[in-house]
């Protein structure tokens, strides 16, 4: 080889010499994880870290109730003037006083409350100071009255009383104008600095994709209630299953030259090696000894305290989870009239009841409580006045929040005036809201540690919004 | 050359209004239903219309719901119509879509309480009931079931008359 090395070859050389460094380097990353791969029976190599959750860890839980629930039907006036104006406009919706379940609020509104039948647990819980109420919560683009509501003289969300439309409004929190991303995503871009490591996102959705958690750096992650989502044959040691799924990893780890097939090739790749770590690190992880209902919502928030459990082995100091219960559209057979609390509603407040109880046990037992905040949400509440066999789509609703961080055993926000064509109906008994989704969100996302700054960076219009911080936690 | 350019552009604006005259309807009558972002500000709300110097032609009455529970016809055929009349109205109004509310609200808005005043259904169509519902051939108002800006389900409690029962009639998006 030549000593006499000219400017331009030395440069020339240099750069490949760097470029290939750079690939090799890149190489060496991809060998860790499929040499991980490659041994099953060693299982991937997990990060070196473990141990309990880091005192300064927190996460949030997001319980989607899909189709909008009746929470008319979930706090129920429980004073004579109230019960009675009550079943004079539910008709065959009310329910029966005998059996509902009582609530103290620590802020009374001079008027009293119960709880449906369906939903010890919650009560307890209520009961104890770890969870809250958050009344007449909703979509809203500025503070709206009845009056500007009929005159149409301020902006709406766009769509109210659609499902797709409204789902969207409340999981971004723009509901005047499209927006590409969620405001858990955007929480989650904000905030993912808090976290050391970031082969397993933060944001780890137990009910596949939703608008939620979509951010412009951190993407969601599906999980199942068994854990990661892996391919066919990843946990075969031999035979042609395992020959199968070896072929594939092969065929994904060569070079493309097309950028499709690239991008498809790394996509699955990175699936590929994140199904196996999570996996690993579950399998690896204290099992959780609280029960839970194996129920649909049982089985996700099982998970999502297995996920908890499994932060610090990740490297996650912050995590958001979206979890969601279908089944609340109940135009029809919200309940049975010769047995008020086994109709379809019944069913559905009693598999959260129970399965949020178990899940915040859970976290209780991981010496968490502090650290999770579940809250609810939903499309939309529903109308207050019969259909004859169910409700329809209204507007404001209640909300649960559960945690030990929360200021729990009260009821925040107002709740609204049950009357049908009063102060706060836009018609049929649908509650135009007098808290908005941004002043809930703007309250979990300042527990979550965004600073008032940064607030309008996870919910652009929160400014317009008399409560950033709504107290509850 | 500006006298030109002012007589075409002139001459543009009066053909705009002759083309779209018919499709206005006079200004509805206050009522309690709901509001509805398609609706924008009502210049005829509460206050009396100023008198304009020439009366404007009379309203050109749609045809689109003619056909709606006409004698002889079935109720498949009525749910298509009423499918047609709302894909229209999402036609004119892309950037809010589907009318929003309960029946009676969407009904208002499809007879002409809307922003562009577009009278889809005739306000004194038959298949209209006191309460403003419109209602299948059996006299049960629809129920719609509004599932985002471009889907609505639209349902017939059928010959029964009960909603939810065995013989509903329904047209999913």
């Amino acid at each position: 080889m030549s000593s006499d090395l000219s400017r331009r070859q030395f440069l020339g050389s240099a750069c490949c010499a760097a470029v290939g460094a750079t690939g090799l380097l890149s190489s060496l990353a991809s060998l860790r994880l499929m040499g991980a791969v490659a041994s099953p029976a060693n299982g991937p190599q997990l990060p070196a870290r473990a141990g309990a959750l880091p005192s300064d860890y927190k996460a949030l839980v997001c319980l989607f109730l899909n189709g909008g629930n009746d929470a008319n039907n979930l706090v129920i006036p429980n004073d004579d003037p109230g019960y009675n104006a009550y079943v004079a406009a539910r008709s065959n919706l009310a329910l029966p006083r005998t059996g509902l379940l009582p609530i103290a609020p620590k802020t009374p509104d001079g008027r009293a409350w119960a709880l449906h039948a369906a939903v010890p647990e919650l009560q307890g819980l209520f009961g104890a100071g770890r969870a809250a109420l958050l009344a007449n919560v909703g979509t809203l683009v500025y503070p709206t009255t009845r009056a500007q509501y009929l005159a149409n003289s301020v902006p709406l969300p766009r769509q109210l009383f659609s499902h797709s439309d409204q789902q969207v409004q409340w999981q971004n929190s723009v509901p005047d104008k499209p927006s590409t991303t969620g405001w858990g995503g955007r929480l989650a871009d904000l905030v993912n600095a808090f976290n050391s490591n970031n082969e397993i996102s933060m944001s780890i959705s137990l009910a596949g994709k939703n608008y939620f958690q979509v951010g412009r750096v951190v993407n969601q992650y599906s999980v199942g209630t068994g854990g990661a989502v892996t391919l066919s044959g990843s946990t075969a040691t031999s035979g042609a299953d395992f020959a199968r799924f070896q072929t594939q990893k092969d065929l994904f780890g060569q070079a493309q030259s097309a950028l499709f097939e690239a991008a498809f090739a790394g996509i699955s790749r990175s699936a590929i090696t994140d199904a196996e770590l999570l996996n690993a690190v579950l399998s690896r992880s204290t099992p959780i000894a609280t029960a839970f209902p194996n129920t649909t919502a049982g089985n996700q928030l099982r998970m999502a305290a297995r996920l908890i459990a499994a932060a610090p082995n990740l490297g996650l100091k912050r995590q958001v989870f979206f979890v969601q219960l279908g089944g609340w559209d109940t135009h029809a057979a919200q309940l049975l009239n010769t047995a008020p609390t086994t109709g379809a509603h019944a069913g559905l407040l009693a598999q959260v009841s129970q399965a949020v109880d178990a899940f915040y046990k859970a976290t209780v037992e991981l010496g968490a409580a502090e650290q999770v905040t579940l809250f609810t949400t939903s499309d939309f509440g529903r109308t207050y006045r019969s259909n004859g066999d169910g409700s329809d789509h209204g507007w404001g609703n209640h909300q649960f929040i559960v945690g030990g961080a929360v200021k729990g055993g009260d009821i925040y926000g107002r709740m609204p005036v049950l009357t049908v064509g009063g102060p706060d109906d836009t018609t049929q008994g649908r509650w135009i809201p007098t808290t908005s989704v941004d002043e809930f969100a703007a309250t979990l996302a300042t527990w979550f540690g965004v600073s008032p700054t940064d607030l309008s960076t996870v919910l652009p219009n929160i400014g317009r919004f008399a409560k950033p911080n709504l107290g509850f936690l | 050359m500006k006298r030109i350019v002012a007589g075409a552009v002139a001459f543009a604006v009066l053909l705009l209004l002759v083309v779209l005259a018919p499709w206005r309807q006079p200004p509805p009558t206050p009522s309690p239903v709901a509001a509805n972002p398609a609706i924008g500000p009502s210049p005829g709300l509460g206050q009396p219309e100023p008198s304009p110097a020439v009366p404007p032609p009379p309203p050109e009455r749609s045809t689109l719901a003619d056909a709606l529970n006409a004698p002889g016809g079935e109720i498949h055929a009525d749910l298509k119509i009423v499918a047609g009349v709302l894909e229209t109205f999402r036609s004119n109004f892309l950037q809010t879509g589907n009318p929003a509310g309960n029946n009676a609200e969407i009904t208002a808005t499809l007879t002409g309480r809307n922003r562009l005043r577009l009278a889809l259904i005739p306000a004194d169509h038959p298949a209209i009931n006191r309460e403003g519902e419109l209602c299948d051939r059996w006299g049960t108002p629809f129920f719609f079931h509004a599932e985002s800006a471009t889907r609505m389900g639209i349902r017939s409690a059928g010959p029964d008359r009960r909603m939810w029962s065995e013989d509903d009639v329904v047209l999913e998006p």
